[in-house]
């Protein structure tokens, strides 16, 4: 009775410090930034109805604040945020009408030839870009993707989105702008049927299924290495060189082979999902994968960062089945051996 | 060569030479033990059995290992994790075992000063074993650094620029530490040496220190009470058992001993196999980037009370910065506990349930102890801070007020 005493002080005080020290520690350093929201458009709303709440809250106040030039600067600040909104409002709801136009894949194939081929790839449909990787790279930071699983990776929506204004639907407006331009242009000069064309032809080539691997190399590996995945011939470098990205990025995408350990699946998720909400400004886009490709790519990543995670759970049956039976046998014998030897 | 003709079977031939019945008597069979112990008792074979577990495991790694800022995170993180067979078993042993050797480490230590095992005789015990919590806290940090991850590189850093606190020399001091002017390469090797070599050696010592000098004094027991061991054995060999206080070690002990262990290793694996993150910190697998300063430093679990204590002290007291007195008062913190057979200045040795005073003095030290250690790893908000530092400031306190406290107790004859 008295060891059973014992026991419950010392577990009551080694959860608690558990609790301290785990969850509720994490829960502190990394704070909760909302659900993950695979609609980009809610999402950006979303995000935005918050801004603006607080941007209520803040014009209550103002009429306490007696410095004038905060009181500009806040009235100005609000004006701007309303302005975005309704810019999101709009830009969102123009996509969801190129959406439900009936798109034709043979125009969509010709449009491309004319307004994608420079820069971009279609090696599905032997389609050349007339930039080879090395120039692109140097030329643009990074290189352009090959568009053939486009269809399979992205929504329609995300795909509108991104053919209309690159770095509105990918998040990295702050990147760009007049000093620096982003290396494709706004297509929103496009007729809205030729948009909807261009995304039916997506569509339509796109792949029934992919797999971790080959999402990966098409939606991460331009930018991010992933070594372990192939140490002996070094295969899975980033296209795009340290020396090249840094200029576009303005710093050096890390190597993901343990990100699957640095990170919880749910920051992972969470990070592709919407970069700026878990890492304010930074350079990554959004990347868009919907919720199918993005878990597969997670997936991946814990095969290459946790390769041995099957072996380690069927042989960490075996070990605690073997210690549950060796502590049962000590048990008899230690009982045996207080009778024998204390009481007789 | 001299045959022994008397003994009667005859002995054998290393017997006669090495005298095993003799050592198995002296370490098994008359190494006596009180009879009232508790499951307490047996944490220090639950510890020998993990440095072991540790030594081996170690020894696997290091096969493997290369302590070379080019190389480490690859060789643990690759080589070891995911290409040799089974190497990530012995580095979940290695990393697990050191965060439970020093929970075990916690609690045997706390139970020393519950039942006041220190004083009258076994302060030599009390201090081999502080000195053991010392050198494997050098260890467990030595080792923290090698797989050159994010977490190595800026605990290293905050820790070795800790010295640049001590007076005259402190900056040259780092230097010295460091082998160079930031934590680098030579720092990598030399930190492998003391891991793999110093630490150990010195480790091996003060266990046999530790447990040679507990034969000579011979371990505590529930009650306090004061055993004479020579006139129990002998009541226990002559075949009063029910009325002896004492035990041989073998088999009695040590089948209570196997028993813990059992039960031990069984949760020690599931910890390692489903548990494990607790021990490995996901900021440790990015590799050690020295332009990129992790948002967060904190160090393992076991070190957070004492590194809550060093960073609590946010303000300047009577012109004395605020990060020399957290200086001060880490190094207070830490030294304090190898003072304790001297700062409990009541001679009798009594559990501390029968200790008027000295009971609230032990459940306040350990309810701090677990506030120190909770708020070592939280964000440093205006709230956390105060809580931090009264909680820093209390712990200073309750070592002041021991002497005064275990004095009081002895005058007022209380007990």
């Amino acid at each position: 009775m008295k060891n059973i005493k014992i026991i419950s002080i010392l577990l009551t005080f080694i959860f608690i410090t558990y609790y301290g020290i785990v969850p509720y520690a994490n829960s502190e350093l990394f704070p909760y930034k909302g659900p993950v929201d695979f609609d980009f458009a809610s999402n950006d709303k979303r995000e935005h109805i918050i801004k603006l709440k607080d941007i209520k809250n803040e014009l209550e106040n103002i009429k306490k604040e007696e410095n004038f030039a905060n009181k500009e600067i806040k009235i100005k600040n609000a004006k701007k945020e309303i302005n975005n909104f309704k810019k999101t409002v709009i830009f969102w709801g123009n996509v969801n009408t190129i959406k439900d136009l009936e798109g034709n894949k043979a125009k969509g194939l010709k449009q491309i030839k004319l307004n994608c081929m420079a820069c971009h790839s279609i090696k599905k449909l032997n389609i050349k870009s007339e930039l080879d990787r090395k120039t692109a790279n140097e030329t643009y930071g990074i290189v352009p993707p090959d568009l053939s699983n486009a269809g399979y990776l992205y929504s329609k929506k995300f795909l509108i989105g991104f053919i209309l204004n690159p770095t509105f639907t990918g998040k990295t407006s702050h990147k760009f702008g007049i000093e620096k331009v982003h290396p494709m242009p706004n297509f929103n000069f496009l007729k809205q049927q030729d948009i909807s064309d261009i995304t039916a032809l997506f569509k339509a080539i796109s792949p029934k299924s992919l797999s971790g691997k080959e999402i990966y190399i098409d939606a991460c590996l331009r930018c991010h290495s992933i070594k372990y995945a192939d140490m002996r011939n070094n295969t899975m470098q980033a296209y795009s060189t340290e020396k090249n990205i840094i200029k576009y990025m303005d710093s050096i995408p890390p190597d993901l082979s343990q990100s699957i350990k640095s990170k919880s699946k749910w920051y992972l998720s969470s990070l592709i999902n919407n970069p700026q909400k878990e890492i304010p400004g930074t350079s990554m886009p959004r990347v868009g994968l919907d919720r199918n490709a993005q878990n597969k790519v997670i997936k991946y990543l814990e095969e290459v960062g946790d390769s041995k995670k099957l072996e380690r759970e069927s042989t960490g049956i075996l070990v605690l089945l073997y210690f549950l039976i060796f502590s049962a046998f000590a048990w008899l014998w230690k009982e045996k051996i207080e009778r024998d030897e204390i009481e007789f | 060569m001299a045959k022994n003709q008397n003994s009667n079977p005859p002995k054998s031939w290393l017997d006669q030479r090495l005298d095993l019945t003799g050592l198995s008597e002296k370490l098994m069979t008359k190494y006596w033990l009180p009879k009232k112990i508790n499951f307490l008792w047996t944490m220090g074979a639950i510890l020998l059995i993990i440095l072991i577990l540790l030594i081996i495991s170690g020894l696997f790694l290091t096969m493997y290992y290369k302590p070379d800022t080019a190389q480490a995170f690859d060789s643990v993180n690759y080589t070891i994790m995911q290409e040799v067979s089974y190497g990530w078993l012995f580095r979940h042993i290695h990393a697990v075992g050191a965060s439970v050797l020093f929970l075990i480490m916690y609690i045997h230590l706390f139970t020393g000063i519950y039942y006041a095992s220190y004083k009258n005789g076994r302060e030599i015990i009390w201090l081999s074993g502080m000195f053991l919590f010392g050198i494997f806290s050098i260890a467990g940090f030595s080792g923290y650094i090698l797989p050159w991850g994010q977490m190595s590189y800026w605990a290293a850093t905050v820790i070795t620029n800790l010295f640049s606190g001590v007076p005259f020399a402190g900056e040259d001091l780092v230097i010295w530490i460091r082998g160079n002017f930031n934590v680098s390469d030579p720092t990598l090797t030399r930190f492998f040496m003391i891991h793999i070599c110093l630490a150990p050696m010195i480790i091996i010592f003060l266990v046999w220190l530790h447990l040679y000098s507990l034969r000579i004094a011979h371990a505590n027991n529930e009650t306090g009470e004061k055993i004479n061991f020579k006139e129990e054995a002998h009541k226990y060999l002559n075949k009063d058992k029910w009325n002896s206080k004492v035990v041989p070690f073998w088999p009695v002990c040590f089948a209570k001993d196997i028993f813990s262990i059992g039960v031990f290793l069984f949760l020690f694996f599931a910890l390692v196999f489903f548990g494990y993150e607790f021990a490995l910190d996901p900021v440790n697998f990015e590799q050690a980037k020295p332009l990129v300063t992790p948002n967060h430093i904190y160090p393992e679990w076991y070190f957070l009370w004492s590194y809550e204590i060093l960073r609590s002290f946010f303000f300047d007291i009577f012109g004395i910065k605020a990060a020399n007195i957290g200086l001060i008062c880490f190094c207070i913190s830490n030294i304090v506990f190898f003072m304790i057979p001297w700062l409990d200045r009541n001679p009798k040795i009594l559990p501390a349930h029968k200790r008027p005073l000295f009971k609230y003095w032990f459940w306040l030290l350990i309810i701090d102890f677990t506030i120190l250690t909770i708020f070592g790893k939280l964000p440093l908000t205006k709230i956390n801070l105060w809580i931090g530092f009264i909680a820093s400031v209390f712990f200073i306190i309750l070592f002041i007020s021991l002497p005064f406290i275990s004095k009081y107790e002895n005058k007022k004859g209380i007990l």
